[in-house]
């Protein structure tokens, strides 16, 4: 009988849960939408406009030798191509890319939680030569996986056999790519200061995550301070699921790469618009 | 049909079109979505280098002209 209804329970869940999926897809096509209209704006026309139209009093002035039209042709002419080339094909609203990303990163919380993977996260380098930009993210049920993974590597001999754990790609791992093009460095070739001295520089001026970020490597621990991030930073309740948010997962990702060994989310801490994670290197 | 402008006023246009441009690029914020202006600072940035280099080489071929003769 009680079986019965436990049984009732995880179909209630389940439909639940397919009901949230859908609510979430839906969220995502209107957003989608959103994007596709952005991307309309239009300046593509008037570059296009000002270069037609510099083009076309250049070609005046030449045939007139008027110096006033030829001025007004080569600015125009200029600033219609620069206005071309400086276009913001790649940039979206930030609203907009911080609502599809906490739709992703709240949908993954709550699948995790449902299923009771509710582990700090762990992140794995990649496993073979070719795959230097992969790695994974790796989640158990009950005991903090993190932290016996750590007393593992500390060579002590309490740890949990037989946990269930659960595989994922991690949350950040295009971010880390995308950081790692902008870098234009392997960064399994490179030490942990070079990505202290650069990462930096890659986060606040290039791609625009964050408005400053310090990382400070010392021994096998990695501590990172980002301040005004791009994305919100929502810890908590969800305080235990923590590690898996966008910026926090590429850091770790990248950390993996460099190192070559796994990264434990130790410490995340908000206040205010400032995040402060640790990251354990194991076994170094 | 020749086209009117010569060095010395190419030379003034490129100087005043790379002032602008290194102003803007080092003014625009880097906090993207607080300002209105949405670019790709770092094409801005190239784009404005790249003028005050052409202006630089102009600069360069006068003074040649006038060593030269």
């Amino acid at each position: 009988m009680s079986r019965g209804v436990e049984g009732g329970d995880e179909a209630g869940q389940l439909e639940a849960l397919r009901r949230r999926l859908r609510e979430l897809e839906g969220e995502n096509e209107a957003l989608s939408e959103k994007l596709r209209r952005l991307k309309r704006r239009p300046s593509r026309l008037s570059g296009l406009l000002l270069l037609s139209l510099g083009g076309v009093l250049i070609v005046f002035a030449t045939v007139y030798s008027s110096l006033i039209p030829a001025f007004i042709g080569l600015s125009l002419t200029f600033w219609g191509a620069l206005l071309l080339y400086v276009r913001p094909v790649r940039y979206v609203r930030r609203e907009l890319a911080v609502s599809l990303a906490a739709n992703t990163h709240t949908s993954l919380r709550e699948l995790l939680k449902e299923t009771g993977y509710t582990s700090r996260a762990l992140y794995l380098p990649p496993r073979a030569m070719g795959e230097q930009d992969k790695g994974s993210l790796l989640v158990s049920k009950g005991p903090n996986l993190a932290a016996s993974a750590t007393s593992r590597s500390q060579g002590e001999s309490s740890h949990p056999a037989g946990t269930s754990c659960l595989a994922l790609t991690p949350p950040g791992l295009d971010l880390a790519r995308l950081m790692q093009r902008e870098l234009g460095r392997d960064l399994a070739t490179v030490d942990l200061e070079y990505l202290a001295a650069k990462l930096p520089k890659v986060m606040v001026e290039d791609l625009e995550v964050a408005g400053e970020v310090e990382i400070e490597p010392r021994g096998d621990v990695v501590s990172v301070k980002v301040s005004q991030p791009l994305f919100p930073i929502r810890l908590g309740e969800e305080a235990e699921a923590a590690g898996l948010d966008c910026l926090t997962s590429a850091i770790a990702c990248i950390l993996t790469w460099t190192t070559a060994k796994p990264i434990a989310v130790e410490l995340l801490t908000s206040s205010g618009d400032t995040l402060e994670a640790r990251f354990r290197i194991l076994g170094a | 049909m020749v086209f009117p402008l010569g060095l010395q006023e190419l030379t003034l246009w490129l100087a005043v079109t790379a002032i602008i441009l290194l102003a803007t690029a080092e003014l625009i914020s880097p906090q993207y979505g607080e300002v209105g202006l949405a670019v790709d600072r770092k094409r801005l940035r190239n784009a404005a280098v790249i003028t005050g280099l052409a202006f630089l080489a102009t600069v360069t071929l006068r003074v040649y002209e006038v060593i030269a003769t």
